[in-house]
This record gives C-alpha cells, structure tokens and sequence, in this order.
C-alpha cells in the first residue's frame, strides 16, 4: 500500500460526514469527506468504508467500534485514515447507528473532527503496542483476537471504560477554535 | 429564481434528473425528522454556470450540521439521564445557535454532575451516621443488659442478707443457751444481725436504683429504636430515589 507519510488536515470547524448501509457500504460522504480523503463521490458510493483505512490501524479498534455501533450504541475513535494519494489524516470519529421507527437499525452515520494533537499523541503509543501485537499474525481475525485484550487490560489498569478514556483526552472543543 | 425554473425545466427531459423537485422533496423529508436525506451524485460539471450545485452542497450541508447537532444534543442527554455526565456535545464544527444550545446542553449537564456529587456525599454521610448510630444502639443494649445483671446480684445479696439475719438469730439462741460463756458470742451474732440488716438495705436501695435505671435504659432503647427507624427508611427511600434517577 502506497504511503507517503505526508499528513493532511482540514478546518476545525468542518466536519467530515459519512453515512454506511449496515455492512458498511458507503451511501453519503460529503464534500469535506472527498476532498480531505482525495476521492470523488462516484468513487466512494458503494463502496466499504474501508477505502480510507490506513495499515497503521489496529484492527482491534475497528473491531470495537463495529460491535458497539451493531449492539445500537455510539462509539468514538481516533482513527488515522489514507487519503486516495497515500497522505494520512487523524480523525476524531463519531460513529452512531440510525433507528427506524420500530428501533431497528438501518445504517450508521459517522461525523468526523479534527482531533487535538495532544490526544492524538496519547493514542500513538497505544496503538503501536496494539499493532505490535497483530503484527505476529496474519489472519485479521487472529490479529485483532490478540490485541483486543491488550487494549482491555490498557483501560483496566487506567481503570476507565473505553468512552471514559476516550473523554478523559477530548476536550469538548476537541480541535475548535471557540 | 428565473434561472432555476430556466434549469428545471430544461433537465425535465427524460432520463435528465429534476433537481429542484428532488431538493425539494429531501427538504420535506428532513422537515419531517428523516435526517438521513441527503442529494446523492450533485452533478457540479454540467451546471457550472448556475447556482444550482451550490444550493444543493448547501442543502447537504445544513442537512450534516444538523444531523450531528440531533446526534450529539442525544447522546449527551442519554448519557446524562443514565447518571453519566462525563459525555459532553462537542462543540468543534458547531456554529451561531448550534454552539449555543451545545454549550447551554454542557452547562446543564456540568450542573448535574455538581448536584449528583452532592447528592452521593449526603449519602455517604448519611451512611456514617447509620453506623455511628447502630453502635450507639449496641452500647444502649450493653448498658440495658447490665442494669439486668446487677438487679439479679442485688437479689441474691438481699437474700444472702435475710439467711445472714436468720442465722444471727440463731447463733444469738444458741449463745443465749450457754449462759454467760456465751455472752461474747451473743454480742458477734447481734453485730452480725446488724450487718445483715444493713446489707438488707443497701441491697433494698439498689433494687430500687436499678428499677430507675431499667426503666430510663427501656425508654432510652425504645426512643433509639424509633429514632433508628426513621434513619433507616430514610435510607431505604434515598436508595430508592437514587434507583429511580438512575
């Protein structure tokens, strides 16, 4: 995969907007989404969200959030994504399922910020010792069966939930300018 | 206005999309709550000389800031009606009335987190209180029991004192029979005799003491008890509040 280790940002007060069917296919990405990521949106409906996933991502986190926002709850990540060129961009994402008027499910929204580099540097660590570890297999399966725990006994010992942490390093202005 | 009926009606063609009708319709839709409405695929080429992509981005984009202002203002509130108050809206990308009511969502819950620590302190002190008063209730218990102990001790000594008396009676017959080699004894077993009949009166004296006692340990353990049934349903209520905010 194509990297150029340069990074990209957009403005703090725009949002990156996504919308998925319930297996993650694409059916709304708004310009900031297109332009920030370098795809067109012919090239992004249809497709899976993990067009933009970046190898540095541990599977865990993805994992997580999958089974969160599936179990009807709202997830946050930081997430590094890959832009279309091989530049990256960190993202705070907002995940959150969309109910029907009988509360089913029947797709997930995704509003993405700019995040703070402070918190952006406490994720860096963690997510290398989680890639570390998926890095001793090659199945994504058994890549994120191993590091899942890691990132538990992580939160365990700063005995936090996973929202908890993710709040304890976001400020509610998160990249904004107010 | 002109130039967009000019473009309606010039895309009415078969197959030609009719833009103005489908923003309409997604307008009607996000009127109604439907905030998954969005303009898909906005041609931006072909009309590039009109205002029309720019109002349809623009659409779109009221549509995304108001999707994630409901998402964020609800989960938020969600959080902080199940007693977590650590989840604030995040006010990056919210602007003008958005921020506002955001920031006015945040300060609610901030003063709700306020309330709930004072809440749980109360409590906690409620808590030590019910503690310090079970043992107090104990140490009321304790003072009760003893009371009942030295009535018991108190009886026995009186009747030692009356068995006492009763063989001073008889050691004075007895000393009375030997004549004057008696007359020593006869004197012990009248001063014996006095012996007992004091002891007969103090322990009179501390049967009646100890019927006070008993009767200000039963009033003190009865007012305790009632005293202790107040803490603890006010307990059991504040459990029960605490349950149903939860």
């Amino acid at each position: 995969m194509h990297l150029t280790g340069h990074e990209r940002t957009f403005d703090p007060d725009e949002i990156i907007v996504s919308k998925t069917d319930t297996k993650g296919r694409i059916t709304y990405a708004n310009r900031v989404f297109q332009r920030v990521a370098g795809y067109t949106e012919a090239e992004l409906l249809g497709k899976p969200h993990s067009i933009v996933r970046h190898p540095d991502m541990p599977r865990c986190v993805f994992k997580y959030l999958w089974d969160t926002i599936a179990a009807g709850r709202e997830v946050f990540a930081y997430v590094l994504n890959r832009a279309k060129c091989g530049d990256h961009y960190w993202v705070f994402a907002h995940v959150t399922p969309t109910f029907d008027n009988h509360n089913r499910i029947v797709s997930y929204h995704s509003s993405r910020r700019v995040p703070c580099r402070k918190a952006v540097n406490t994720v860096i660590p963690i997510y290398q010792a989680l890639m570390g570890v998926e890095k001793r297999h090659s199945n994504p399966q058994d890549q994120w069966k191993a590091s899942l725990p890691v990132l538990v006994d992580t939160l365990n010992k700063a005995k936090m939930s996973y929202d908890e942490f993710i709040f304890s390093i976001t400020d509610q202005y998160v990249g904004a300018s107010a | 206005m002109s130039e967009y009926r000019n473009e309606s009606a010039q895309f009415n063609a078969p197959g030609a999309r009719n833009w103005i009708a489908e923003a309409a319709d997604v307008c009607k839709r996000a009127a109604q709550g439907d905030l998954e409405a969005r303009i898909l695929n906005i041609d931006d080429e072909t009309h590039a000389n009109t205002d029309t992509p720019a109002l349809l981005h623009a659409i779109n984009h009221l549509l995304d800031m108001t999707d994630a202002f409901v998402r964020e203002a609800t989960a938020s509130l969600e959080f902080a009606g199940d007693g977590k108050f650590f989840r604030r809206v995040l006010l990056a990308g919210m602007l003008g009335s958005f921020a506002r009511a955001a920031k006015s969502i945040n300060t609610a819950t901030s003063q709700m987190s306020e309330e709930k620590k004072a809440l749980d302190q109360a409590h906690d002190q409620r808590l030590e209180l019910e503690a310090d008063f079970n043992k107090l209730r104990e140490v009321v218990h304790a003072l009760s029991d003893a009371t009942g102990h030295i009535d018991l001790m108190s009886k026995t000594m009186a009747k030692l004192a009356s068995q006492t008396s009763l063989l001073s009676i008889n050691a004075s017959i007895e000393a009375a029979r030997v004549g004057d080699m008696g007359r020593g004894f006869g004197v012990v077993a009248s001063e014996v005799k006095k012996l007992a009949t004091q002891a007969a009166t103090a322990s009179s004296e501390i049967q009646g003491r100890v019927r006070e006692l008993t009767g200000a340990a039963k009033n003190t353990s009865e007012t305790i008890e009632e005293i202790w049934t107040v803490i603890r349903d006010q307990g059991s209520g504040q459990v029960e509040h605490a349950t149903k905010a939860a």
